[in-house]
């Protein structure tokens, strides 16, 4: 029988467990980079911060206080490590060129999205979203968070959040044709 | 895991949670998952090694930091002991302490996240 994230969690930190972690690894791996790829918006930079992710998580294993999911956790972490490194790559890119905050790093810039053929179906879903609303639906189908856990991490109100999901999906549904379960029970 | 709201009839629902399933299937990359376990055990590595000299710098040094205070007391205490003249440590010696002090939470640091 699978282990469950918690029971393994508890495994990694009271024996410093590292298969127990491997197991982590591998079934939350692809969600993490998925995550990292759409707020990086480069391929080899997701890389990295999935790696660091990971690297973080480990460290910070013991803090995880059980309150919510451990896909929770970690997609939270993912985020403070992407923030941290947009933090850090303005912080250079103001010391070395002198300009202010409004500079968008080029790696986060408008039209520069990952279109690798694999991610193809999805970016033409999440291509009619904002890249905020793109975060949301990530964090709820692929991360499988409710909309109190992404309003946490994101720091903002579930309600919002909520609202937010509903109209991302709105637009994806108008741009795409694709009817909803309502409107398919009318016309049936 | 899941908080999503499987049981929608909802055909976008269905859509979307296909697209997602897909990427993350081609995301799968064993190569990533090995550079992250390998950074893993390199950092528990380093992790070790640091406890390891910082132990034995403090268990070599300690005594000799705190023998000059220690000893006095004692002596004053017993007062009948014959203990020998206190050493005063070398200042290489009390410079060498004092540098270990600063260098552990430094070399901490360098293995623990503040984040």
């Amino acid at each position: 029988m699978e282990q469950s994230d918690e029971a393994l969690v508890q495994q990694a930190v009271g024996l410093a467990d590292t298969e127990a972690f491997e197991v982590l690894v591998r079934r939350h791996q692809p969600r993490v980079l998925l995550l990292q790829r759409r707020l990086a918006r480069d391929p080899a930079l997701a890389e990295d911060l999935c790696q660091e992710t990971f690297l973080r998580a480990w460290r910070k294993l013991a803090t995880y206080d059980r309150r919510g999911s451990f896909a929770g956790w970690l997609a939270a972490l993912a985020r403070n490590v992407f923030l941290r490194h947009l933090r850090r790559t303005r912080r250079t890119r103001e010391n070395e060129v002198g300009q202010g905050e409004d500079e968008v790093p080029a790696d986060t810039a408008e039209g520069a999205v990952a279109t690798t053929p694999e991610l193809l179906d999805l970016e033409r879903l999440l291509g009619a979203v904002s890249e905020d609303e793109q975060i949301l639906l990530v964090l709820n189908y692929a991360h499988g968070l409710s909309s109190a856990e992404i309003a946490e991490i994101v720091g903002s109100k579930e309600g919002t959040v909520k609202s937010q999901i509903h109209r991302a999906k709105e637009k994806i549904r108008k741009h795409f044709g694709i009817g909803s379960a309502a409107a398919d029970a009318n016309a049936g | 895991m899941s908080s999503r709201d499987t049981t929608s009839t909802d055909p976008l629902d269905e859509v979307l949670a296909q697209a997602f399933a897909r990427s993350l299937d081609d995301l799968e990359s064993p190569a990533l998952t090995e550079r992250v376990l390998e950074g893993v055990k390199r950092e528990q590595r380093l992790r070790m090694l640091v406890t390891v000299l910082v132990t034995g710098l403090a268990l070599v040094l300690a005594p000799l930091l705190l023998g000059p205070v220690i000893a006095p007391v004692l002596a004053d205490l017993t007062g009948a002991l014959a203990l020998p003249d206190v050493t005063v440590p070398a200042a290489h010696t009390i410079l060498a302490v004092a540098v270990a002090f600063v260098l552990a939470p430094w070399l901490y640091a360098l293995v623990e996240d503040p984040l």
